[in-house]
């Protein structure tokens, strides 16, 4: 089963610093966020922001792959932040990840050939694997885990409160007519 | 079933434990949690300036105690980012750190340590926010907040830092356009956020390493340089406004030290060979504390300064661990709003270490000692152990003042 999910990329150039160079028309306008969730990775790394699932890894760029040094002009190595966001819950592969990455690398290309004048592109919606959930797995699980939870909030609400006052003194007795007026302690 | 099981156990066992650190809690001594200034530190540099290297070798310089009587200390996890970018730093066979993202940023928190009695303590803090240094120059992308929370800790800091890329001053005395654009897109940035501040502010010259070139004397060079910058309109501008009522610094420093990189064209590259030896990384922090006491005291009418004083003495008589427990609140809800009506320019932060670093002398210290009981000993000798670092720090600088007089930047300079 696949989800439709868009490309995006983010970059710095030899000069420009980091930005999103290929942003994907889900959020057209607020594609910002992603500058803020999105970094340094090493593995694949998941996050949901605004009801959207962003899944992105880390890439090196190599000489061969912009045909010359894969530096900035203060001698830092030159990085791709690059992945998919989609509505669903989307679990790229590798091949995927890949089929992205070169995605990402084209208009890479096209931004290190002009960094001043470059504006942001749109990705185009690529298929991309659903994980898939077993309804059967979970559901002899749900009343068990209702039952914990419950429990584990009660127990936690014991542990975070005050302990209570004790009663009040009682007031000190002594011998009244049996129709004096009920007072309270002065 | 067996699930269920489970968590009660581990329900029992966190009701167990938070009961007992509560019992634990109740009977705990004043020695265990003092509250501390906390001092924010903003430091503002366009990409590539050195901000990250730099930062790199400040901790590193300062993380042991050495012949200064106090160390940084950082959270776990910043201390491992940090180790990371050194060893990317110092390794010859490795490039320069890949730069920071918005996704990044984030307050380093340097807790300022010394020994207190036996064992050590912290005595103030520092966050010290780092960032990506094209927050400043290029505009946010449409949902990004990461420009508007740089440019909301600005006016919230205790001490700006200006980060100067000292490779691009070499340029611009060179002649390179491009360099001296870069240059003055820089120094616009900072005088745009700077301006309307009140806090003290250091401008750093980074890379400083490849600026040996323009003369063998370093404060020659150094009074090479500051002409250079003050001739930028801008920049001689905010440095007359603001040297008139705060400290403003000229700190050259190499994060790597003078032998350990080479300029190829307009390449800084790393010597295969090259020793790493940082210099002056520490004085951007060290500097930090006596400027805010400096702009407290320049700030604080006359009067107004002895009647919180005096407050503050009376607490210290009661007994140290009380006044070390109220000056922090006593300071950010009196002090600090009835002298910010009058004059305003710092932080509750900056007034609570002066009202410690300004005490007067007590002759009979010694025999109040004796006679104070544990937790106050403590304390009294916690407010001792402050004071000689606020001490050693204003050593520091002045120290380096005497070896660099044209570190301090003054708006009738040549």
């Amino acid at each position: 089963m696949t989800a439709t999910g868009w490309p995006f990329l983010i970059a710095r150039g030899r000069r420009r610093g980091y930005s999103v160079l290929l942003a994907p028309p889900l959020l057209r306008k607020e594609y910002g966020v992603l500058e803020d969730v999105v970094g340094p990775a090493s593995g694949v790394q998941v996050a949901t922001v605004r009801g959207v699932r962003v899944v992105w890894e880390e890439y090196g760029v190599t000489e061969a792959d912009i045909g010359g040094e894969p530096s900035d002009e203060h001698s830092r190595p030159l990085r791709l932040l690059h992945g998919v966001v989609s509505r669903e819950r989307v679990e790229p592969s590798e091949v995927d990840m890949g089929r992205v990455r070169a995605v990402a690398l084209e208009t890479y290309r096209r931004f290190l050939a002009d960094e001043e004048g470059f504006a942001v592109e749109w990705s185009e919606p690529v298929a991309v694997p659903v994980r898939r959930r077993s309804q059967r797995s979970r559901r002899w699980l749900a009343l068990p885990v209702a039952a914990a939870g419950v429990l584990l909030a009660v127990v936690v609400i014991i542990a975070t409160s005050e302990p209570e006052p004790g009663p009040p003194p009682p007031c000190p007795t002594t011998t009244a007519p049996a129709t004096a007026p009920a007072t309270t302690c002065p | 079933m067996g699930l269920v099981v489970v968590v009660v156990l581990v329900a029992l066992g966190v009701l167990v434990v938070v009961k007992g650190r509560r019992r634990k809690g109740q009977g705990r001594a004043v020695s265990g949690e003092v509250p501390v200034p906390r001092l924010r530190v903003v430091a503002l540099g366009v990409q590539g300036s050195g901000k990250t290297v730099l930062l790199t070798g400040m901790y590193r310089k300062l993380q042991s105690p050495g012949d200064r009587g106090f160390h940084l200390k950082v959270p776990f996890d910043q201390l491992i980012e940090l180790n990371r970018w050194y060893r990317e730093v110092a390794g010859s066979d490795t490039g320069w750190p890949a730069g920071t993202t918005r996704k990044d940023m984030r307050e380093f928190d340097f807790g300022v340590m010394t020994t207190v009695g036996d064992r050590a303590a912290t005595v103030f803090d520092i966050g010290y926010l780092e960032y990506p240094g094209e927050l400043l120059t290029d505009p946010d992308a449409p949902g990004s907040t990461a420009q508007q929370q740089l440019l909301a800790a600005v006016p919230e800091a205790d001490a700006l830092i200006g980060i100067i890329d000292g490779l691009r001053v070499l340029q611009a005395h060179q002649g390179d356009r491009r360099g001296l654009s870069v240059l003055h897109t820089t120094l616009d940035a900072m005088v745009h956020c700077m301006l309307t501040v009140r806090a003290p502010i250091a401008f750093v010259i980074t890379k400083w390493d490849v600026l040996d070139q323009l003369h063998e004397d370093e404060n020659t060079r150094l009074e090479m340089v500051r002409d250079l910058l003050m001739e930028v309109d801008g920049f001689r501008d905010l440095v007359t406004v603001h040297s008139a009522r705060r400290v403003v610094r000229l700190i050259p420093v190499t994060a790597v030290g003078h032998d350990f990189a080479v300029l190829d064209g307009d390449t800084v590259r790393k010597r295969p060979d090259g020793r790493f030896q940082p210099a002056n990384v520490e004085l951007v922090l060290s500097a930090v504390v006596p400027d805010v006491l400096q702009q407290v005291e320049l700030a604080v009418d006359v009067r107004t300064r002895q009647a919180i004083m005096a407050e503050a003495q009376r607490r210290l008589r009661v007994g140290p661990a009380e006044a070390l427990r109220t000056l922090t609140a006593f300071v950010a809800e009196r002090a600090a709003k009835a002298v910010a009506a009058t004059a305003g320019g710092f932080t509750a932060a900056g007034l609570a270490l002066l009202l410690e670093s300004r005490a007067e002398p007590d002759p009979g210290y010694q025999e109040r000692l004796s006679a104070l009981d544990e937790a106050d000993r403590w304390a009294e000798e916690f407010i001792q152990a402050r004071r000689r670092v606020v001490r050693r720090l204003q050593d520091q600088v002045a120290v380096f003042e005497g070896r660099l007089p044209a570190s301090r930047l003054r708006g009738d300079a040549p």
